[in-house]
This record gives structure tokens, sequence and C-alpha cells, in this order.
């Protein structure tokens, strides 16, 4: 029941009003779009005998007796010759003028049909009330037409007359519910959106159902807390907002009546699915530090949680490098959304200093390279690499994106990740042995330690130019280039990841590492580090290696603890061209107590190698 | 009766009454708007009938083959003509008030190009053409798709109307004065000639013009190509019967000939792709007959 009488008349007043406005404004754009019967041209709509005698000195040449053709005589109507004689003679007669003119469009039928240009109908000719629907044209073309229509003008109305009511009336719902409230502050958004102008197709009713599901779904937004009712505000008028011009500039384009209907249908699933990671997402950081989510303004006035939603669903909407609704599930929307949301809130200099494009063009350029990347089957790992790239980037933002301002779109851990996908992507060669195809975690895994080195170690893997230096993507490359050449069936891809990863972790350790072997040594020019896991393979995949050696060095964790331990114990001693030859001895020894009958034990060889490295 | 359903009557009444209220409150405001409206779509309707009479009779099968058949003498165009009087009177008597809420309604566009239609079909080629240059005066902004295209088209479509007259007035001339004749309506009608202004192109020309810059699937391709089809039926006709009898038909090389078997093939393609196969077939005689093109040499590939 509603709160007052006064309330009530007030309400039906405005609801008259409203009503009545766009019942005009539909009736005016009707008659703007009213169609329009066109008269044609006058023109010579009668056959006459001149057009019979043109058809039969030209087309229809065959069927007068005594024409010739091609040097023969035609054999046909004779009464038709003579007719034609007496037009020629100018002695023809009203009567056979019309005898003339049916020969005529006899003829013309009879040659049509034989030449299989027209059905043999009973009735050849043209329904006038079909050729005054085919020349009734309407003001604009199917589907361009920008006004609104009728039905949406006035079921719009209906809709905002609804939720008005439902505003003023206590009885829907419950407002000191936590759902009431939610509900609340998802009509109030609604309240704002001119139904009428705006078509959100099944939006809202989407919109609706998430909010209760999500509200009820998380604890954090059942608390009925105002900061949830304001997230739930702003966020859905600004997803409505977006998607009313998105729609719009669909219904607008020149696609057919299917694909419109597709493409708004795929609007409004990826929409409502941001709006749910959004309160999902967003709901436990809002309530934690609302100045920061809610207060806070991106350079257009709106709150930064407003600003993430519509990059993210800007990403998958209009992203030219395919389609992207294979990548994403609402698992990976949620963690791209938290993660940007974590990003923005952290370093809100990302919108307000790039006006509001920062996030977006990031994004964008993640996909864009990441469709660059040949070969790369696992394209679901866009949403990890997004997440992974803003997170880290958040840790030191100045070194990683070192234009904000200008270039937001160009990050130098998006290009670190660019180039480890790239390398780990790579086709294999015929000669190689071993034909790695990473999984999705072991791509992530190893991007994952790519970026870890340079968080930690920025100075020395960036130059003063701000551009990456080749150091480490070479190493990298080397290190797979040995395990590709060196491994075999054996080697599983978990195992050459945990290798990669350890040599990128003792990369760090030791600038001599990336020293090249001198010319005199029989892998000159070789990085150290490189030589190191080299000489490590080459000892575990040898062709000659004793099955007993075999059986015992070929376990994962042998071939990750002897590369590891090699690695760091070099990392402590001095490092040239002795040291590989020392690491090859003491593999050696190692090998050969394999095949008297010892076990192997990762410490003593470890001893043994800091014993020999130190001697 | 109850406390509670005697409140709940008087509330149902009063509201009854405010929206009442409401609505005659409205009124004064919307009132020279609906009217001028009215008037605007009573107009449309009247225009519309009178075009669809006029284009039956010209697509009668009974007139095919009638003997001297001139088609402004026929019955249906008589009654067309009288729809088109109805649809100038509704808008001349439409009085300035009116005028204004047109345009304040972004209508003015619509009326003029209505107000040109009518004026081109009763004859007043000279009134038509000038609604062209009000068009841009009075109805800057105001200027939809269709309703610009057919401004655009307009004095083509007088072109053909005039040279028509002009070939039926030269029947009963002299050999001396029909060549004068046509050499007056091949500029009007179908010439292709690029090195004059825009303004003087023929009517085929300056439709065809217009069509290269329309989406391929505007609805107003079909009405166009049709226009342009009637140009050249013209010329054929003066071709054929007011030059000296050596010319029987027109030959097959004859350029404007080209361009109209062009124009059927885009026709045909056009009704195929609009999914009107019943229509097609039927049209394309209906065209190729008078024109007297074979239909193979348009043939959709």
């Amino acid at each position: 029941m509603v709160t007052s009488s006064a309330t009530l008349v007030l309400f039906a007043i405005r609801s008259a009003v409203k009503l009545g406005q766009q019942a005009m404004i539909a009736y005016v754009d009707s008659t703007r779009r009213r169609e329009l019967t066109l008269p044609l041209p006058d023109f010579f709509s009668s056959l006459s005998v001149n057009d019979a005698v043109a058809f039969f000195e030209t087309i229809g040449k065959r069927f007068v007796d005594g024409y010739e053709i091609n040097g023969e005589f035609v054999k046909g109507s004779k009464r038709l010759k003579l007719l034609l004689n007496k037009v020629e003679n100018q002695s023809i007669q009203k009567e056979e003028e019309e005898e003339l003119k049916t020969f005529h469009t006899e003829f013309w039928n009879l040659d049509s049909a034989e030449s299989g240009n027209l059905l043999w109908e009973k009735n050849v000719y043209v329904d006038p009330i079909a050729i005054n629907a085919l020349i009734t044209v309407r003001q604009w073309r199917r589907g361009a037409d920008p006004t609104s229509s009728t039905l949406q003008r006035i079921a719009g109305t209906f809709v905002e007359i609804g939720v008005d009511y439902a505003l003023i009336s206590p009885d829907l719902f419950d407002k000191n519910s936590s759902t009431g409230k939610a509900l609340t502050a998802f009509l109030q958004a609604m309240d704002e959106i001119p139904f009428s102008e705006a078509d959100l197709s099944e939006l809202p009713f989407r919109m609706f159902i998430a909010t209760m599901e999500t509200v009820s779904e998380h604890a954090e937004l059942a608390s009925g807390d105002q900061k949830v009712q304001e997230l739930i505000r702003v966020t859905a008028m600004a997803l409505s907002t977006d998607v009313a011009a998105r729609i719009k500039e669909i219904n607008n384009s020149g696609l057919n009546a299917i694909e419109k209907r597709n493409a708004r249908f795929r609007i409004e699933e990826w929409a409502e699915l941001v709006f749910r990671s959004t309160l999902a997402s967003g709901g436990r950081l809002v309530v934690s530090d609302p100045g920061r989510y809610l207060g806070m303004k991106d350079a257009g006035g709106q709150a930064l949680v407003t600003n993430v939603g519509g990059s993210v669903l800007d990403l998958i909407l209009i992203q030219k490098n395919g389609n992207l609704d294979t990548v994403f599930s609402r698992a990976g929307l949620e963690t791209v959304l938290a993660a940007s949301l974590k990003t923005v809130g952290e370093h809100p200099e990302i919108l307000t200093d790039t006006n509001n494009e920062g996030l977006r063009k990031l994004l964008s350029q993640i996909a864009t390279d990441l469709s660059q990347v040949e070969n790369l089957l696992n394209r679901d790992i866009l949403p990890e690499i997004a997440r992974m790239t803003l997170e880290r980037s958040a840790e030191n933002i100045d070194v990683f994106w070192p234009d904000l301002k200008n270039h937001p779109e160009k990050n130098l851990l998006l290009t670190a990740a660019k180039n480890t996908l790239e390398i780990l992507s790579r086709k294999p060669e015929k000669a190689e042995t071993w034909k790695p195809s990473f999984s999705r975690s072991d791509l992530l895994t190893v991007t994952e330690a790519v970026f870890d080195e340079f968080v930690a170690n920025p100075s020395w893997l960036i130059d003063k130019s701000g551009e990456i230096n080749n150091v480490l993507r070479d190493v990298l490359k080397a290190a797979l280039d040995v395990l590709r050449n060196r491994g075999d069936r054996c080697l599983s891809t978990a195992v050459a990841r945990d290798v990669l990863c350890e040599v990128l972790k003792a990369a760090a350790l030791r600038k001599e590492f990336f020293d090249k072997l001198p010319p005199d040594h029989s892998q000159a020019g070789q990085q150290i580090i490189i030589a190191a896991i080299d000489a490590v393979l080459a000892t575990i995949f040898s062709e000659a290696l004793d099955a007993k050696a075999a059986w015992q060095l070929l376990r994962s964790d042998v071939i990750t603890g002897l590369v590891k331990v090699s690695l760091n114990e070099m990392a402590k001693s001095k490092l040239d061209a002795g040291t590989i030859a020392k690491l090859e001895e003491v593999l050696k020894n190692e090998v050969e107590s394999l095949v008297e009958g010892k076990a192997f034990n990762l410490d003593s060889f470890s001893k043994a190698l800091s014993e020999s490295l130190q001697a | 009766m109850t406390e509670f359903y005697r409140i709940s009557l008087l509330r149902v009444k009063a509201l009854s009454w405010l929206l009442i209220l409401t609505i005659v409150l409205c009124l004064p405001s919307g009132c020279l708007t609906i009217s001028s409206v009215n008037h605007l779509r009573q107009a449309q309707e009247t225009f519309n009938k009178a075009a669809s009479i006029e284009n039956q009779s010209r697509f009668d099968p009974k007139k095919e083959t009638e003997l001297n058949a001139n088609i402004k003498s026929s019955e249906g165009l008589t009654s067309a003509q009288s729809g088109y009087a109805a649809a100038l009177v509704i808008l001349r008597r439409m009085p300035d008030e009116e005028k204004e809420a047109l345009k304040k309604e972004k209508l003015m566009g619509v009326k003029l190009t209505l107000e040109g239609l009518v004026l081109w079909r009763l004859g007043k080629y000279k009134e038509a053409l000038d609604i062209t240059d009000q068009v841009e005066r009075d109805a800057k902004g105001q200027i939809y798709p269709r309703d610009s295209i057919i401004i655009r088209a307009l004095p083509d479509l007088i072109k053909i109307d005039l040279a028509k007259t002009m070939i039926q007035e030269a029947e009963y001339s002299n050999n001396e004065e029909k060549k004068k004749v046509l050499n007056k309506v091949v500029p009007l009608l179908v010439e292709m000639d690029t090195t004059k202004a825009s303004r003087h192109w023929s009517a085929v020309q300056h439709i065809k013009a217009i069509r290269q810059k329309l989406n391929k699937t505007h609805p107003i391709h079909s009405y166009l190509i049709q226009a342009q089809l009637a140009a050249y039926r013209n010329y054929k006709v003066a071709f054929t019967s007011i030059s000296d009898s050596s010319h029987k038909f027109v030959p097959d090389d004859d350029k404007y000939k080209k361009e109209a078997s062009y124009n059927l093939k885009d026709l045909e393609v056009l009704i195929t792709k609009l999914e009107k196969p019943e229509i097609s077939a039927k049209l394309k005689r209906y065209w190729a007959i008078r024109c007297n093109i074979k239909p193979e040499e348009t043939t959709v590939e």
C-alpha cells in the first residue's frame, strides 16, 4: 500500500505526464518515419505498334516468315509478316494494330520462356499491388532508424513508472533487510535511466537478478552497508549507460536483424557478468576502503570502481584481435576485475593521469600482444597474464609503466610476458630431440618467475633509457634451446618449467653468469650459465649413459635438483671456463659412482661440487 | 460498505479526477503539435492513396496493349490527380503556427518533401523545383535519408515527365520539328555527359550518381532504378516514333540501351536480394518488353 494519498496522487500525475509526453514523441517519430508510396514519373507504359516492330526487327526476328537470319530465310508466321508490311506501307488498320501488338506480347513471352528467363505461367503480368509494396519506401533503411520505436517508448515509460512506484512503496520489499537495501540501490540506479530513450533490452532484469543473487552469496554485501548500496547504484548506473550506448551503435549498424540480436545478447551477457564480478570483487574492497573506490573520482568524475567495470567490458567486447568470448570465463573475468580494482585503487593516477584511458589501453594491449604470439594455444591465460601484469606493475609503477601519461599501453612487464610466451611457444625444429608443448600452468609459472626477477632486479634488467634489455630473454631462450636439444621424451614439460625457473633465479645471483666462454673453449661464445645447464643435461640425457645411472638420474626431482644445486654452488665460486670443466668432472664422477651401484644423493653431489669449485 | 472500501473508493475517484485534470492541463501546449502532425499525416495518407492508384494504373495488365493509350486520360489517373490536389490543399491550408510547430518537432523536411512530390505529380514543375530550394532554407537539419534522396531526385523526375510531354506533342509535327524535339529530350533523359555541370545532367545520369552514394540495401533503389528505366523507355519511344523512319528500333550497341540493360540487371539483383521472387521475373519482363532488352542480357549470375 502506498504511504499516503498525496504521494499516490503526485505519483499518478507524474506518471500521466510522463506517459503523455512519450506518446506524443512516439506520434511525431512515427510521422517522420512513415512510409511513402512513390509514384513513378510519366512514361509510355502502354505497348505500341512501334514496340512490336522494334521487337520483330531484333529479338523476335525468328518468328517472322521470310526474314533473313545468317543467310537463311525464316519459316515463321505469314500473317505477322503481312501485318509488318502493312506498318511499313502505313496501310495498317486499327484492328490489325491490335493483332500485331498481341503477336508482340505472345511471341515475347514465348521467347522468354524458351530461353529459360521466364517461367511459363498463366499470368505473366506483374501485380500492381506488389509493385506498390516494392516502391513504398521507409524513411530509414531497415535497422538504421535512430529513433526509438513506439513500443519501446511506451514500454520504457511503463518501466520507469514501475520503478517510481517501487521506490515510493515500502510494502514491495522490506527496506531494512540487506536485500531490500540492495534492491533500493539498484532501483535508484534504474530510476536515473531514461528507459524510453535508451534501449537496454533485458539488461535491467538480468542485473536485478544478479543483484539479488550476488548479495545473498557474499557476506560482505549482505551487511546492508550504505557503501555497498552506493557500489550497487554506481555500478548498475554506469554499466546501463555504457550498454545503452553500445546497443544503440549496434542498432545503427549495417548488421542484419539476426546479427543485431546476437550482438545485443552478447553485450547483455558480458555486462551482466561484469556487474556480478564488480559486486563480488568490489564489495570487500569498497567496504574496507570506501573513500578510495567510491569517493575518489576518475578524470570524468566517475567513481573508480565504475571505470574498471567499463574497461573490462571494453576488453571483451571491442577486441579487434579475435573473439575473446572463449578466453574469458566468469572466473577469468573476476580475476581481471579484482586485479584491476586493486591496482587502480592503489594507483588512481592510472586513470586520473590518462584521461581514464590507462587501464582500458593496457588491457587492450595485453589482448593484442597475446594474440600476436605465434603458436600460443592457451589463449585462456590472458586473464592471469593481465592480473600478474597489473599486480606486479603496481609494485614499482614508475619503472614498469614508464610513460603512463602518454603511452599507458606501454608496460615493461607486458613486454617481458610477451617475450617469454613467444620463447615458450616457439614451434620445434626438426633437428631438436625434445618437442615440448607447455601447459597453461607451465606458461604462467615461467612468466611469473620472469616477473619475479624483474621486480627483484629492475636495475640490471632495465636500461637507463627505461627499455628492457635482452639479458633475461636471451638466457631463457638459450636455456630452453639446451632443453630442446639435450632432452628427450623422458623430460616432462613440468621438469623443464622447473629447470627454467631455477635458471631464472640463479641468473639474478651473479652477473658473471652471463659472461661468455673464451674463443679457445669448446663452447666458445656461450654464456656460462647456459654452458652449465648444458653440462648437466648432457650428462643426464647422454645416449651413452649406463642404464643403472640413467635409472636414478632421469627422475624429475633429480634433474631439477642437479640444475639447482649446480647453479647455486657455481654462484658461490669464481665463474669462468674452468668452472664448467670442474662441473663436468664432478658430474662424470657422480655417474661413475652410480654405475658402480651407489645411490644418488643430492647433498653428496652438492658437497663434492662445492669442494671441487673451491679447490 | 466498510470504512476501508469507502476510503479506497474516494482515493480512486480523486485519482481519476486528477488524471483528467492533468491531461486537460497538458493539452494546450501539445494541441498545436497534435493538430499540425495530424494534418501532415492526413496529407501523407492522401498522397499514398493517390500514388497507389497511379502506380496501379500504370502496371494494369489491361493497359498493356491498349490502343493509343494516353495514361493521363485514364480513369485511375484522374482520381490520382484528385488525391494529389487534396493533399496539396491540406498542406497549403496549414496556418503558420502549425508550420512552426512542425519545424519545432523537426518535421519540416517531411512536410516540404511531400509538398514537392505533390506539386510534381500535379504538373506544377516550377513550384516543385522551388521546394527543393526551400528545403535548404527552412528545413536545415530536418531532412532525413529517404526525403533527402527524393529532394535530390525530384528535378530528374520532372525532366522525365517533361520529356514525355514533348514527345507526345511532337507526334503530329513535321520531321524537322520531330528531330528538334529528339535533340532536346536526349539531354533531359539519357545523355551521359560528365563534362556538363551536374545540374544539367540527364535524369538517368543524375539518378545514377545519387544511387552510387546510397547504401546498396536502401529500399529506395528499386524506385530510382525504375525511374531510370522509365527515362530510357521515353527515349526509346522518341527514337522510334519521332525520328525518321529508318529508325525502327534502338540498336543493341546504343550506349543508352546498354545503360538500361545494366539498370534492369541491377533491379533484378535488388529484388532477388529482397527475396521477392514472385515479383522479380514479372517486373523484369515488364521493363524488358518496354525497353526491348532481351531478358538473358540481364540474367543474374
